[in-house]
């Protein structure tokens, strides 16, 4: 469907019995579907899907189905956690139950929610959009047409499974501008964008300029996200090096969590590391292979992998590069391309470290080896970074529904809440 | 006997000013002299087993990547004995490339040898204009290093339009429009953005230049806030300025490279005496000392002749650094001969960092 006009329309009105649905039926709708797309290439209606979602975004076919059977195993056990840790009750969706503010509440969908996609990841979407109809809204999404394919299996085995839920999402696909960005924003009550900082910073400013009045914008941003190996985690071992693999080599490092440099405590460690991780991006190539690299990517990786030749040394592996690099020489070009760099000082080095190369993006994410007191500390040091997830190597790239993307509670800014006194 | 450097300058001399010798066993000569004075690059060449008396051709050379020069002097003897260093701008990293030069001997008798060939085939000495900074204001620019050549060797009452705020648009426009009132052909060189500001600067101003003036228009805009392409320019040329298509004459050059590349269609047309058609892919000549071979970007391995891939370049006017290297611009070698190479940009790889003089210049003139 591409007239957005006729599609938000026919969402919005297919919401209402929707939405008049019980959330306890809606969230039980939901799951159900997600169990449906567990482990896709297993089953025979899920694998043509899984086909052209990859030939859409280019990731390989194994890593397209790694990343669906994670998102909708993350659906399947955490979302109706998801609203009820971000609405406070689960009933305020149609109910006005008193809280831990002593007084009754409610809280209303918006009607109609927006969801605007980024091109690298074709499941990221996913998870928001299914949170958006859990509460009762209709969604319409505007897919980049290398996660068109996505989108489009999403709304259509969502009409399969319950006719009712397809109705309520509408797919869009255009290739850009920013009149049909602004006509997305008026069409719609709130909007959640995945993206870059010039395509979030363009929906926020639309939507705070919004004709018929302001609507809330929930932007997930761009930013980097690390994996460090402190003295604390001594040598490395095959589990750790393979969890960290993994989580470079899960969408191919293209997503906002993907680790995009490993840290390692102590240049006399740095090289058991760096070659170790070699050798586990080689293990995990057998069951996720690099998807296509563009012209564009070879080229960069090309020009880092001889920068590194010359400053530090290269380690090779299937589908992979791992390039010791003294210090800092600049951003991945990605595709598992990882830079390995050293610090001293525990937490609060690392912090100086990240903090004095000549460009310093937003810190999102950190994998941190070692055990959760290693990770708190980890996590105290790097606040003034911005991160907001510190985790165990290997679940990076697998958060769970309930976790708060961007450090916000995002899904509370698509109800408004109505408190009874 | 190592070759010493003054003998290998000789003979390359001998290659570029009067045609004598071979390529490839020049640029054996010169491999096996980088790997002996330039430690960083002999580094290199152990790493992949090469060494000069393994490397039997010149496509085995090892090659260098053009993002290295940021981050190691690639330099033939200790980086303190060169007398020049050019370096590409830093908008990206905050990193600069840096190609340093014991002499600009060879680099300007390869200029030269190619503004003669492509730039002015119907003779030099004629008044020029160059939109961008003299030498004196951006010495580590080496294409304000050309243009300082063209205006000494070619063109000796060449203006500069520039001032202590950059790019002088008013004179410049009072330039041309004197030359637009004589007979005498001229030659106007400049970065794509300063042309861009040029013709901004003139949007109800129709100029006609003599006819058989020149525009030499150097650096694409692409990824930056306005992109314009070949075709636009060439089609503003003649509509502002009265330059013919054909006379507007693109160059193609970086900072790592001492040879430079250009639009052979004005070069062509003299020799045969008559208007080469315009082509859809603009195409790009360079001298028999710098050759061309594309690449695979993600194996670089060798393609055939005519298919797309990254652009590696052989240049024996590079005698102080390293020979090949290793761009990420795509292109097609469109023809390949001992004369000289021909190929095709495709664009600069959207991921590959913009580089070269004309951005330098364009972070003077924003």
């Amino acid at each position: 469907m591409t007239d957005l006009r006729e599609a938000a329309a026919h969402a919005r009105r297919c919401a209402q019995a929707w939405s008049a649905r019980p959330v306890e039926e809606r969230v039980y709708l939901l799951t159900g579907w997600a169990a449906t797309w567990i482990n896709p290439l297993a089953s025979s209606d899920r694998i043509d899907a899984v086909h052209e979602i990859a030939q859409g975004c280019g990731l390989s076919v194994p890593n397209v189905a790694w990343g669906i059977t994670t998102t909708c195993d993350a659906a399947l056990s955490g979302l109706e956690t998801l609203l009820t840790a971000s609405l406070g009750d689960l009933r305020r969706l149609g109910d006005y139950p008193t809280g831990a503010e002593g007084f009754p509440v409610r809280a209303l969908p918006i009607a109609l929610c927006g969801h605007v996609w980024a091109s690298t990841l074709p499941t990221s979407g996913w998870i928001p959009a299914l949170a958006s109809l859990a509460l009762g809204s209709a969604v319409l999404i505007k897919a980049p047409r290398p996660a068109l394919a996505a989108a489009e299996h999403l709304a259509a085995s969502l009409a399969e499974f319950d006719p009712l839920l397809g109705q309520a999402v509408a797919v869009s696909s255009w290739t850009g501008g920013s009149a049909t960005d602004a006509e997305l924003v008026e069409l719609c009550d709130g909007i959640v964008v995945s993206g870059g900082r010039q395509a979030v910073d363009r929906y926020a400013a639309l939507s705070l300029a919004r004709h018929r009045g302001a609507i809330p914008c929930v932007a997930f941003g761009p930013g980097e996200s690390l994996a460090v190996a402190p003295v604390d985690a001594g040598e490395p071992d095959l589990d750790t090096l393979d969890a960290l693999a993994l989580d470079v080599a899960a969408y191919d490092q293209l997503g906002c969590l993907s680790p995009t440099a490993l840290w390692v405590e102590g240049a006399e460690r740095v090289e058991p590391w760096a070659a170790g991780l070699a050798s586990a991006l080689d293990r995990v190539a057998l069951e996720l292979p690099r998807g296509e690299v563009p012209d564009d990517a070879a080229a960069a990786i090309m020009q880092r992998r001889g920068a590194a030749e010359f400053v530090g040394r290269v380690f090779e592996a299937a589908d992979a590069l791992v390039l010791l690099e003294p210090e800092p020489i600049g951003d991945t070009p990605r595709y598992r391309t990882v830079p390995v760099h050293t610090y001293d000082g525990g937490p609060t080095g690392l912090r100086d470290a990240l903090m004095a190369r000549p460009r310093r993006p937003r810190l999102l994410s950190a994998a941190v080896a070692g055990g959760l007191d290693t990770r708190q500390r980890y996590a105290d040091a790097l606040l003034p970074l911005g991160v907001h997830r510190i985790c165990s190597p290997g679940i990076q790239q697998s958060p769970p529904a309930t976790w708060h993307h961007d450090g916000m509670n995002w899904l509370a800014q698509l109800v408004r809440f109505v408190d009874l006194g | 006997m190592p070759e010493s450097r003054q003998a290998l300058k000789l003979a390359l001399l001998d290659f570029i000013e009067r045609g004598q010798g071979r390529f490839e066993a020049l640029a054996l000569r010169l491999f096996a002299y980088q790997h002996r004075h330039n430690p960083a690059y002999r580094a290199h060449c152990e790493r992949r087993g090469a060494s000069p008396d393994r490397v039997a051709r010149w496509t085995e050379i090892p090659t260098v990547p053009t993002d290295v020069f940021r981050h190691v002097p690639l330099f033939c003897g200790q980086p303190s004995e060169a007398t020049v260093v050019f370096r590409t701008s830093g908008t990206t990293s905050g990193r600069r490339g840096e190609h340093h030069l014991r002499s600009l001997t060879v680099y300007h008798a390869s200029a030269l040898r190619a503004i003669d060939t492509f730039l002015l085939p119907d003779g030099p000495h004629r008044p020029a204009l160059m939109l961008a900074p003299p030498p004196e204001a951006l010495p580590d620019s080496s294409l304000s290093s050309m243009l300082g050549l063209i205006a000494r060797e070619r063109a000796p009452d060449a203006l500069f339009a520039w001032n202590d705020d950059g790019l002088d648009l008013p004179g410049a426009l009072n330039w041309l429009t004197d030359a637009s009132r004589r007979d005498a052909p001229v030659l106007l060189l400049a970065t794509s953005f300063a042309l861009v500001k040029l013709f901004d600067a003139m949007p109800h101003q129709r100029l006609t230049l003599p006819p058989g003036s020149i525009m030499m228009p150097t650096g694409g805009t692409k990824g930056r806030t306005r992109e314009v392409t070949a075709a636009e320019i060439e089609a503003l040329a003649e509509e502002r300025l009265g330059v013919a298509a054909d006379h507007v004459v693109s160059e193609y050059g970086m900072t790592e490279l001492g040879s430079q590349f250009y639009d052979p269609r004005l070069a062509e047309a003299l020799a045969r005496k008559d208007a080469s058609p315009a082509s859809d892919s603009p195409r790009l000549s360079g001298p028999p000392w710098c050759r061309v071979t594309v690449h695979d970007p993600l194996t670089l391995a060798e393609v055939p002749l005519g298919e797309p891939g990254l652009l590696r370049f052989t240049d024996l006017s590079n005698l102080d650094s390293v020979c090949s290297v290793q761009t990420s611009d795509r292109g097609r070698l469109l023809r390949s001969t001992p004369q000289g190479d021909t190929l095709t940009l495709l664009g600069r790889q959207a991921g590959a960092r913009p580089r070269g003089c004309s951005l330098l210049i364009e972070e003077m003139l924003t």
